[in-house]
């Protein structure tokens, strides 16, 4: 029972990390309705950023995490502006979409290896570790930077959302982007503020994945298995990222301890399609329209 | 012409039944050969996605599962390779069954699951290591034998190939004209619509997701036995991705902007050092520059350059447009 509870505290950590990707997949989905497979790659950019600002550059660790999320809103705007936007225009259909974020992802990843090398990069750490204890259970430093990044990060978006005009434009461009336009809602800065800010939590996932194991051009992999979390909150729905984000960074980990880490995709991605067929709506979804 | 789908494989295949003796033991043979089992694939990856508007992202699975299976039972069981390709090519078509209760799933949401299906399979091939070798793969692969005929020398894989990826062009052309290539026409238009005319949808999705299963697995049967050798890596999900990527520049519904796409996206890396190298790169730039470009492929852009040059070609186009005013 210790074994189990300590390891599903680590999972809360790489669980916070998941929420924040899970979270720019289901904001993406939200306002465009769309699947985006660039999206972990986005955070590998982030990771990528935060190597370069702290090892090459030295700037402190606050810093380089408000790069990495300016990083990943800039890369994700541009993915909108350049690909995915033309294509709406267009009135092109979600196949295309998705396609075309499978070739963006791979354009990332690949120009990654170009520009930081196919190595895996961990960042610069100053002294050992410090571990603290919370009623006898571990806690490393990294564990409760990460949490208080991710919590402060959840609490910002959640006031960005419901308390800003902003937030405001782009719930309702959300919901029905017809008459949002009719009313005079900025339907387009909604749904480039929308990219902006899961591109943002993305890159900050990406300089959290680093500080912890470190940076790589193929973590976006990794990344991936947040689609998993986003499900089981019901895709789409905002604080059910949030929950499903945190659910299954401690599933990872209880596995990890008591089965194998080489299960853990094969976990990940069985749940993912047993809850599409068997819970498609997951915790706070909608229902999913089936044929 | 009335028959140009069984006539144009045909005469293909004819004029390209004389590339060994014209070559002999040339590496381009080989090549060929891999071309044509790769058409297998694409083709039949094309049915779903091009014919059907069904995305599916984890496509190496079926192929994957044809090649161990063919070459578990021919290196390990010793069964006679026709029996054993059959025998993978249910076992794909079999693991397209299996994901039948996905395919009611809404399009983005199919995509999710074919891809974490893949993912899965992926895993499996690397982590039974007893029956498939993890990560080292299979080796040492035995010939392929064909009865009296060894299928070990270039040239007779060649024509084995050739004939098989000759016979499915034709059974697609067939498909395309049946009542089946008829109702995935419609599903495409609109799900709705083929659903009020009595188009049992799910039905005619499975049964399309199974024959593009078997012909990801006759493709894989062939591909063990033709390099002796299977690596896992071969049946990732970059794979799928390589087949996405010549699905969607070949474009359209038919299959010859495919069969090009294939030949072109395997014909480049093998000739030219630098495209082999930043092959990911430019996987990646042209499934970007397609979708956002010319989302209907190369026989999008042939059809456009058709009708472009129709009015100087056809009269009856002509007439049938001063007809319509």
């Amino acid at each position: 029972m210790y074994d189990a509870i300590q390891s599903a505290i680590f999972g809360l950590t790489t669980g916070g990390v998941y929420a924040l990707l899970a979270l720019g997949f289901s904001l993406i989905f939200q306002t465009t309705g769309l699947l985006s497979f660039a999206h972990p790659q986005v955070m590998m950019i982030g990771g990528m950023v935060g190597y370069t600002a702290l090892s090459a550059i030295g700037v402190p660790y606050a810093v380089a995490a408000a790069l990495c999320a300016l990083a990943g809103a800039a890369v994700s705007v541009l993915i909108e502006l350049l690909v995915l936007g033309p294509i709406q225009k267009r009135k092109g259909s979600d196949l295309h979409m998705i396609v075309a974020t499978i070739g963006v992802g791979l354009v990332l990843s690949s120009a990654a290896v170009l520009i930081w090398g196919p190595y895996s990069l961990p960042y610069p750490k100053d002294g050992p570790a410090a571990e603290f204890r919370l009623g006898g259970f571990a806690l490393s430093e990294s564990n409760i930077t990460v949490l208080a990044t991710v919590t402060v990060t959840l609490i910002v978006f959640q006031i960005l959302l419901k308390r800003t005009k902003l937030g405001l434009a782009m719930r309702a461009a959300a919901s029905d982007p017809g008459t949002a336009k009719l009313v005079g809602v900025p339907v387009r800065l909604a749904i480039l503020s929308g990219y902006a800010l899961s591109g943002a939590l993305a890159g900050l996932a990406g300089v959290l994945i680093g500080s912890m194991y470190y940076a790589s051009f193929d973590m976006g992999a990794s990344g991936l298995k947040a689609l998993c979390a986003a499900v089981i909150g019901g895709f789409g729905s905002l604080p059910g990222a949030v929950l499903g984000g945190f659910l299954l960074g401690i599933l990872e980990s209880v596995s990890t301890s008591f089965l194998a880490a080489q299960y853990n995709e094969t976990l990940i991605y069985g749940l993912l399609i047993v809850i599409l067929l068997v819970w498609p709506q997951g915790l706070f979804g909608r229902r999913v329209r089936k044929i | 012409m009335p028959h140009s789908h069984v006539v144009l494989p045909v005469l293909l295949a004819a004029a390209l039944a004389f590339v060994p003796s014209w070559l002999g033991e040339h590496f381009f043979v080989l090549f060929l050969t891999n071309v044509f089992i790769f058409c297998i694939l694409t083709t039949g990856l094309q049915l779903l996605v091009g014919a059907s508007g069904i995305l599916s992202l984890g496509h190496a699975a079926f192929f994957g599962v044809g090649a161990y299976g063919t070459a578990l039972l021919t290196s390990q069981m010793s069964v006679p390779f026709p029996l054993a390709l059959i025998a993978g090519v249910a076992l794909a078509a079999l693991t397209g069954l299996i994901m039948s209760p996905i395919i009611r799933l809404r399009e983005i949401y199919f995509a999710m699951a074919s891809f974490a299906f893949g993912i899965i399979v992926y895993q499996v091939f690397i982590q039974w290591k007893s029956l498939t070798g993890g990560h080292d793969g299979l080796i040492m692969i035995p010939f392929a034998e064909l009865g009296p005929i060894t299928l070990g020398t270039n040239a007779s894989f060649y024509y084995f190939a050739l004939v098989l990826v000759t016979l499915q062009l034709i059974l697609f052309g067939i498909i395309q004209r049946a009542p089946l290539g008829r109702a995935l026409n419609a599903i495409r238009q609109s799900e709705a619509g083929a659903r009020s005319v009595g188009i049992n949808i799910t039905a005619v999705k499975i049964c399309v997701i199974v024959i593009s299963a078997a012909c990801a697995g006759l493709a894989g049967g062939l591909y063990g036995h033709l390099y002796g050798s299977l690596s896992p890596t071969t049946f990732s999900w970059h794979q799928s991705v390589a087949l996405l990527t010549m699905v969607v520049i070949g474009g359209g519904r038919g299959v010859w902007g495919v069969v090009l796409a294939t030949f072109v996206l395997l014909y480049l890396p093998n000739q030219l050092r630098v495209v082999a190298e930043y092959s990911e790169f430019i996987n990646g730039l042209l499934l970007t520059l397609f979708m956002v470009l010319m989302p209907s492929g190369l026989s999008g852009l042939g059809r456009a350059m058709s009708s472009a040059f129709a009015p100087l070609l056809s009269r009856r186009r002509v007439a049938s447009e001063g007809a319509a005013q």
